[in-house]
Formats: C-alpha cells, structure tokens, sequence
C-alpha cells in the first residue's frame, strides 16, 4: 500500500532542450548543442540553421562540461523573477568548441573570479514543482 | 549615392525629458512636433510622410500621434528597434527622401516608461517567467557590464574611467533646460552609489523616463525655400551583429564595421568630426564607442574619456546635452533628440552647452536591442 502511494522524487529540468540530466554513475550531464556536419561550428543553445556556412539541419551533440571565464558580472541587485538573489556572478563561459555559453556561477568567491577562471558545467536544484519533483538547472562553478 | 537627392535637417524639437505622469503621450508627441515645424517654417500640412519611433505601447501609436497635427492621409511608419527607434525612423525617411520619393518627412520618437528595471525580452513562457528570467540572466545591464569587465582585463581600464563619463554628462545636462537630471555629481559620488552590475553603479545608469522628439527632414532642393543654412545629414546606415567563431558579440551592432562604410558615405573621417553622440545608455557605452569611432585607438577609451577629450571644450566633445545618462532616455524619443541635439551644436544654438569654433561635421552613433545606426551631419 505503502509502495504503491510513495511517489518517485526525481529530477525535471527547469526547461527541457537546454541540457540532459545524467544517465548513470559517472555521467553529470551535459549541455546540449548543435554541431554543423558541413564545417563543424558548435552553437548553444541548438539550432536548425548554421551562422557559419548556412547549412540548415545540424546535429544534436553534447557540449564539454569543461570551459573558462571569458567575462562576467556581479549582479548587484536581483533581476526581476529572478531565483538566484544578487549578489551573484554572471559570466559568459567559453567552451572547448568555440561555443560561448552565458550562466550563472555556482559555489563562486566574489572576490575571486576572473577572466581566464576555469569553471565546470554542474546540475543544480532550483525549487521542486507541485509534485515534489526536483526542478533542475545549470550552471558553472570553479574548478 | 551621386545622383541621389542630398538630405536637409530642417527643423527640431523636443518635449523636456522626465516624469510626466498627467501627461499622455499625445500631449509630449505634440509639443515636439509643433516645436519642429515652427523650426523649419512649415505647416503639418506641407508633410508628405511621417515616422513614428516607439518601443513600448499599443499598435498603430503614430497615427495617433500625428492626429493631433492633422489627419492628411500620409502614410505613417511605426518604427521599433528598442532605443533606437527614432534615428532609424529618420534614416527611412531619409532613404525616401534622397531617392526622390518625398521632399518633406516628419519623425517623431516617444516614450513613456515605468520606473526601475525593464523587464527582458522573452520573460514571457510559461509561470513564473522564462528560463533566463528565473536563472537571473535578464540582468540590466549585464551586457555593458560584461563588456566593461572584458575592457578591464584586455586594456587595464580603470572603473574612475568609466565613472568619468557619467561626471561629463552630469556636468554638461546643468545646461540643458530639456534634461532630466541638471544636478553636477562628483567622480566619488557615482562611484559610490549602488553597485547595480559590476562596474556599473546606478549614477553610471540611465534613467527611466517620458519624453519625446521631433525632427523635420527636407529634400536640399525644397530646403532652399526655408533656409540659407541648411544642415545636411550626409550619410547613414544601420547593422545588426555578425556572426564570429572567436568571439561573442554583446553588443548591439558592429559600430566600428558600419561607422567606417558611414564615414566613407560621407566622404569624412574620424578627424573631420567636431561633436558626437554616443549611446551612453550606460557609462562603459561611451568608453567603447570612441574607440569605434576612430575617435582614438582600440583599448585607449579610458585614458581618451580621462584626460577630457569629449569635454564640450575637448578634442571630440560627446554628449554635450548629457546623454542618455542625464539628458534622460524616454526610448523611442532618444535617437530623435541626438538628431536635435547635433543639429543645434552645428547652426550654433546650443547656447551654453555650445562647443566652440563653429563645429561643422557631427556624428550619431545610436544602438538599441535590435540594432545600431550611425548618422553624420554637415554645416
């Protein structure tokens, strides 16, 4: 009876098509991006069409979880609707495959960030939805 | 462009920027408008098109806008590119204009705003606002500020640099009865204020505001009957962002890859220019866009705007009427009042804001989310 009631917590994306959650032990998940077949730009988030060479149909690829500060702010107020609560850091993180991708900076000393900063993709809880699921988001922090 | 029709700025006016809460937008576009006719010595009834600048109201505003003029049935063109709404409304007519399809046009920008923060594009979708919304990520102005700190790291620019330019405009709107702030602030008072997105503290941000511009353009032909000194504006353009593998663009166009193909246009260079107006909506704006410009080299922004160089008394005076920062930037309303503001400084009207020795070529540089616009201008 018990069993039968117990509803299964589990992870949801805050908004589906950004990232993947992990598959197994080992896997952290990863962003999901776009890889043109014609002449290999990456883009994030994905799209159908290519910017570099036009192509239009691209295909579905992992991003590298590993990347750098290319730049960032702190923010010093909170933005309206906003989850995170200021003061946090905002950077634009650079990605092995030329991808920059712009988030938030988890587990990130204020006074230690900066341009050139090593950080990693990690999944992070953000609130639950009504039914206790686990709503998940991205960001990066440092290394 | 040579058989093309040369564009004459025929008459400019403004409505005070500021709160004017009792105010609907009919009554600022109206004043503004009638100021402008009166300027160039026209009747409404003598334009043959008009161009409505505006971001945030409900379809079909420029008709009723221009409805307080009159109802002739010219066509009427809303234009939106965010803060930059006017000025490209001016580059259509201006198109139109040096193409021979009208002699007398009429723009008027507007805006009425909320206090505090605009929320981001696309913070709609779903409960709760969109996923960039909830991850704080529609952060203003969290562009500028990247692109102060990525300016920092690559060139040592210092925050009292960027801070500067705010003491410049502050400094320059004591003398201008249609800006919003007219109060002088020190260097450590702006520094000091609330730190809003690091380095960009709130007196290195523009305001929220109402207002509203006026600008009459004129075939050069049919300006001869208004005027023995015509203004001319001799070239335009507008671009959006290019697509780079190496690096992001956070900005709102590529200004230094249109401002080469305007000066060129406009057969001038960067040395020919004797005053400016720069998208300052916040202070980093300026530090990047002399830079741009051609104003001085890439990465000597700081130490340009530092040791007074667009001072009204300087080498390449830039806002002379305060900016964005303290002129005010009612949106759809500013790219018309940089017009009226260039305009001024070259017949010699700007009174005690005037830059000296008689300056001849100005240039605009405008940018909005959506897009940037580059206008020069010659006594």
């Amino acid at each position: 009876m018990a069993e039968a009631e117990q509803t299964a917590k589990r992870m949801v994306p805050l908004r589906e098509g950004l990232f993947r959650l992990p598959r197994g032990p080992g896997d952290r998940g990863a962003l999901l991006g776009s890889r043109c077949p014609d002449c290999g730009a990456y883009f994030f988030p994905r799209r159908v069409g290519c910017l570099s060479c036009g192509r239009q149909g691209l295909e579905d690829s992992d991003l590298s979880t590993r990347g750098k500060v290319w730049t960032y702010t702190i923010a010093g107020q909170t933005p309206p609707g906003s989850l995170i609560e200021a003061p946090y850091v905002l950077a634009v993180v650079e990605l092995p495959e030329k991808v920059m991708v712009q988030s938030p900076l988890a587990d990130c000393d204020l006074d230690a960030v900066h341009v050139g900063m090593d950080v990693e993709f990690v999944l992070v809880k953000m609130k639950e939805d009504e039914e206790g699921n686990d709503l998940m988001a991205f960001k990066f922090k440092p290394v | 462009m040579s058989d093309k029709r040369r564009v004459v700025i025929l008459g400019v006016g403004l409505h005070p920027f500021g709160r004017f809460p009792d105010k609907p937008a009919e009554d600022l576009a109206r004043e503004a408008a009638l100021e402008a006719l009166k300027d160039a010595g026209i009747e409404y009834k003598d334009v043959q098109a008009g161009y409505c600048g505006w971001v945030m109201s409900l379809p079909g505003l420029g008709l009723r806008l221009f409805s307080e003029l009159g109802q002739t049935g010219i066509p009427i063109t809303n234009t939106e590119l965010a803060c930059a709404s006017s000025s490209r409304g001016a580059m259509l007519a201006a198109d139109a204009i040096s193409a021979g399809i009208y002699d007398m046009c009429l723009v008027i920008g507007i805006e009425k705003m909320m206090r505090g923060l605009i929320p981001g594009a696309g913070a709609g979708g779903g409960a709760g606002g969109g996923y960039q919304t909830l991850m704080g990520m529609f952060l203003m102005p969290g562009a500028y500020a990247m692109m102060a700190q990525r300016h920092m790291h690559s060139y040592g620019t210092t925050r009292e640099q960027f801070a500067q330019v705010s003491v410049k405009s502050h400094k320059n709107a004591v003398h201008n009865p249609c800006a919003q702030y007219r109060t002088p602030l020190t260097l450590e008072e702006i520094l000091n204020s609330r730190m809003i997105a690091d380095p960009i503290t709130l007196y290195q941000c523009c305001p929220t505001s109402d207002g509203a511009s006026a600008v009459v353009l004129c075939s050069e032909e049919k300006a001869r009957q208004y005027t023995t000194r015509p203004v001319f504006l001799t070239g335009w353009g507008g671009a959006t962002p290019i697509y780079s593998r190496d690096e992001p663009e956070l900005s709102e166009g590529p200004t230094e890859v249109l401002a080469k193909k305007v000066y060129e246009r406009a057969g001038v260079g960067p040395e020919d220019v004797n005053v400016a107006q720069v998208h300052d909506a916040f202070t980093p704006g300026e530090v990047l866009t002399v830079e741009k410009l051609g104003f001085c080299k890439p990465g000597e922004g700081g130490p340009f705007v530092w040791e007074g160089n667009t001072e009204i008394t300087g080498s390449k005076p830039v806002n002379t009427d305060g900016g964005l920062l303290s002129r005010g930037h009612p949106m759809g309303a500013t790219g018309g009042a940089m017009i009226v503001e260039i305009t001024r400084q070259l017949r010699g009207e700007a009174g005690e804001r005037q830059v000296p020795n008689s300056p001849k070529v100005g240039i605009l540089h405008n940018a909005g989310i959506g897009g940037v616009n580059v206008m020069i201008f010659e006594a």
